[in-house]
């Protein structure tokens, strides 16, 4: 390589040197800040005070129950960041929580969990009355901060219909708990492989009386599959809420099957003794129990407001 | 003889072989393009008939540059040894948030002229096909509901 080369690689890795350094995993989530606006965030004056302040008083949150952080992290999982290091920067996520808070004050989010049975109302300009409310099963609930997203699944007219909100996007403009339940799955993906009668839940639902700590009933419906194909390899997840497959088409679809699901690979037993994997999708204590703090510092507007409507 | 053999083998083993594979690990993307079989959700002959066959409808061509069918998309379909136009009213790919998505490919048939086939949709429609450019007018007058 001659010189120049190097030279111009030089000035131009100069000019761009501020943006180098704040590279991570986060560049490539498009909808997610732009590490610009985050940059004006972090050399703003304003910004250190704050910081130096919190320093000043960071005092551990004492709360006379201590479960009480974890049952409220349960409850909102959204507040905590991603586990993963290269996704994490501390200025956004609480940029991300500002503008949390600031829609909590405006909408009252219900506790819920992936099982439990929703009805969100929508801002929608196309539909008659320019709302429209659509009941569902929560089968999913993911993504951190800001993004945080439910998909509901419910059958119209003999049709598989899921949706997916942002659940602190400003078109939604409530969310009713119907029936307030668990499954015994994480992710219900694997409804959409099974009858139709398992997903479906007549639109006028009415909704079931739910009041403040109320306690949270685990329904231990095992689903069937239907018979291959699937959109996933369901027999190699081991998966609690289905029934053991029986359509297989030949004896030796049947063998195929049962060598499949007594692998090691799908039982997965050694995951609960590995450490290392636990700590690497988990956020530690200490930086739980301060997002908390953070968290309960703002929460007394909102929290006033959903204790109110339970 | 025997070793000039053995070095054939040996050769054989070294050349790079084509092996083809008949499954996949991750899951599969569902986009609507070329060869794509489609359901035909309205209420006219030929999308019955096609039903009665067993013999799904397939995507010959899609109207748009990508080449990949999206929701309010027009498609040329051959269908009962047919070739029909459409319009996708629903995916099975996954959607942006607050966009519905759908368990089949759903397609509504039109004439040449714009008219759709049938006289009734038995599935939901989408509300944001409201929203788009094209001919929507006359099939979103027949649709039961929307999403």
């Amino acid at each position: 390589m001659n010189t120049s080369l190097i030279k111009h690689l030089c000035t131009l890795l100069l000019r761009t040197n501020g943006e180098l350094s704040t590279i991570s995993k986060r560049c490539y989530q498009s909808h997610r800040i732009r590490n610009q606006t985050l940059d004006k965030h972090r050399t703003s004056p304003l910004n250190k005070q704050k910081t130096e302040d919190a320093k000043n008083d960071s005092k551990p949150v004492t709360n006379k129950d201590p479960e009480v952080p974890t049952r409220f992290l349960q409850k909102n999982p959204e507040f905590l960041p991603n586990p993963d290091w290269g996704y994490r920067d501390q200025i956004a996520e609480m940029v991300e929580r500002n503008d949390m808070y600031r829609r909590r004050r405006n909408i009252f989010m219900p506790e819920f969990y992936v099982g439990s049975i929703l009805a969100v109302t929508l801002a929608d300009k196309f539909a008659l009355g320019k709302t429209s409310r659509f009941l569902g099963l929560c089968i999913y609930r993911g993504d951190q901060g800001l993004h945080h997203k439910i998909i509901l699944r419910n059958v119209i007219d003999n049709e598989g219909v899921e949706m997916m909100y942002e659940l602190y996007s400003p078109l939604i403009q409530k969310i009713e708990v119907i029936k307030l339940e668990r499954r015994l799955d994480d992710e219900l993906f694997y409804l959409r492989d099974c009858p139709l009668e398992y997903s479906y839940f007549p639109q006028d639902m009415e909704s079931q009386n739910i009041f403040k700590d109320m306690p949270v009933t685990t329904n231990t419906i095992k689903v069937k599959l239907n018979p291959r194909p699937w959109s996933q390899r369901w027999e190699r997840v081991d998966l609690q809420g289905v029934e053991p497959f029986t359509g297989w088409k030949s004896e030796k679809q049947r063998l195929k099957l049962k060598r499949l699901a007594n692998q090691p690979q799908v039982k997965k037993e050694w995951e609960k003794m590995d450490l290392m994997k636990h700590y690497r999708e988990s956020i530690p204590p200490e930086e739980s129990m301060r997002i908390y703090g953070e968290v309960v510092k703002d929460a007394k507007d909102w929290k006033n407001r959903e204790e109110r409507e339970t | 003889m025997a070793q000039i053999l053995k070095l054939l083998q040996v050769a054989s083993s070294a050349l790079p072989r084509v092996v083809q594979c008949n499954f996949r690990t991750s899951a599969c993307l569902s986009e609507l393009q070329k060869l794509s079989t489609v359901q035909v959700v309205d209420n006219s002959i030929l999308g019955r008939s096609a039903v009665k066959r067993g013999k799904k409808a397939k995507i010959i061509h899609v109207y748009n540059s990508a080449g990949i069918g999206k929701i309010g998309d027009k498609v040329l379909l051959a269908i009962c040894g047919e070739k029909k136009h459409g319009y996708i009213v629903g995916c099975k790919q996954k959607q942006k948030p607050n966009t519905p998505r759908f368990d089949n490919n759903n397609v509504v048939l039109v004439e040449e002229n714009g008219t759709p086939t049938g006289t009734r949709i038995r599935v939901p429609i989408p509300s944001c096909l409201r929203g788009k450019d094209g001919e929507f007018t006359k099939i979103l007058s027949i649709a039961t509901k929307f999403v």
